[in-house]
């Protein structure tokens, strides 16, 4: 259940960005989330959806890019740049052997990602910011 | 308009985390932050090796807990300072959290802060306290195909416990399958093995008295290597200061 703290960070950055750059509504937020986070992505967007009501995220849509990790075969050196935990990844680790050789992966990197991108945001608009309430939490 | 803007999530706890190691380095205290399943044995960790690390070591002992005060009471019963962090459901503590507790305490008057966090293998380990050092417990009860279901908990972690080793006998738990998967994640954690048995309490027990141990049994020796290697990394930090 850290999806709650999840959404509370990305809508808080989303916000303070919004008002420097004096847009009035936050529209799609660009996140990227590594696969060792474990983050359940319906329990991150239903969060949002609770935590983003009456801020500038409000009616906002995530975009989640899910990254795995990277490595090298220590065995046959077949590559992987997207070794997840799920099917969601390009490659499954399982038992986190290799798919060639079936050696144990050993040494991978990445996947602890936990970034807010970039958001598309409007800048003309009648709704007030209402940013602080979260950030004064 | 599309605004870039690159930045870490957890910003916020990242930042108190930051000023809660500012603190600790500030009064030359080491801390660590005890990781691990409800169940996992770490509070039982704790009362076998806080009465062998008080004898050098001025300890503080933070309780992590959902609900109850359940565990601080028997850290209390060890007879060094506690504080209690009920989350009300929350399944983990964060920096802000562990703020707060620290300004009920005179850090200045401690060597050791130890941080028990909320029993739950997942979330706790997303969440930087601003401690030192992390250990996991691993309890062979759970099975020796956890550390890859639960990557991110043993990842960092400087050392892992397996806890309740004397069950060994009536689990299918492979040692050395968990080991070796322990260092696929994380080659250069430390591993111990301890005992669930009431003898290593007793003893703990004995000890509080008599600031003594008894004859050291098998049952103990897990526990006092890990004592061992939690005053190797004080002292390695005070001396780096």
């Amino acid at each position: 259940m850290h999806e709650f703290a999840v959404a509370e960070g990305i809508i808080r950055q989303a916000c303070e960005a919004a008002v420097r750059a004096g847009a009035t509504r936050v529209g799609r937020l660009h996140c990227r989330i590594g696969m060792l986070r474990q983050v359940d992505e319906f329990l991150l967007r239903e969060a949002f959806i609770e935590l983003s009501r009456g801020t500038l995220c409000d009616g906002g849509e995530l975009a989640v890019r899910k990254c795995g990790m990277r490595g090298t075969c220590p065995h046959c050196g077949r590559t992987y740049r997207n070794l997840g935990l799920s099917s969601e990844s390009d490659d499954i680790v399982g038992n986190w052997t290799c798919k060639t050789c079936h050696t144990a992966l050993t040494g991978l990197v990445g996947g602890d990602e936990l970034e807010l991108l970039s958001i598309e945001a409007e800048v003309h608009d009648e709704h007030q910011n209402t940013a602080e309430h979260l950030s004064e939490k | 308009m599309n605004i870039r803007i690159l930045r870490n999530i957890f910003q916020k706890n990242d930042d108190a985390a930051s000023e809660n190691r500012a603190s600790f380095e500030e009064f030359g205290v080491t801390c660590f932050n005890l990781l691990g399943g409800a169940g996992s044995g770490k509070t039982t960790l704790l009362e076998g090796i806080i009465p062998i690390l008080r004898k050098n070591l001025s300890i503080a002992v933070l309780e992590g807990d959902l609900a109850t005060t359940r565990d601080a009471e028997r850290i209390a019963r060890l007879g060094v300072p506690v504080v209690q962090l009920l989350t009300d459901g929350g399944c983990h503590l964060n920096a802000t959290l562990v703020q707060h507790a620290l300004h009920e305490w005179p850090l200045e008057k401690f060597n050791l802060v130890i941080i028990e966090n909320v029993g739950n293998p997942i979330c706790p380990a997303n969440f930087d306290l601003g401690e030192h050092f992390r250990i996991a417990t691993l309890s062979v009860t759970e099975g020796d195909d956890k550390p890859l279901k639960y990557p991110l908990l043993f990842k960092d972690a400087a050392a892992v416990v397996f806890s309740k080793c004397d069950l060994l006998p009536f689990v299918s738990f492979d040692p050395e399958a968990a080991r070796s998967e322990i260092k696929r994640l994380n080659p250069t954690a430390r591993i111990f093995e301890t005992m669930a048995a009431p003898s290593d309490r007793t003893q703990a027990d004995a000890a509080h008295d008599t600031d003594e141990w008894d004859e050291p049994g098998p049952s103990t020796t897990g526990m006092r290597l890990l004592a061992e290697f939690i005053r190797s990394r004080c002292n390695h930090h005070a001396t780096a200061e």
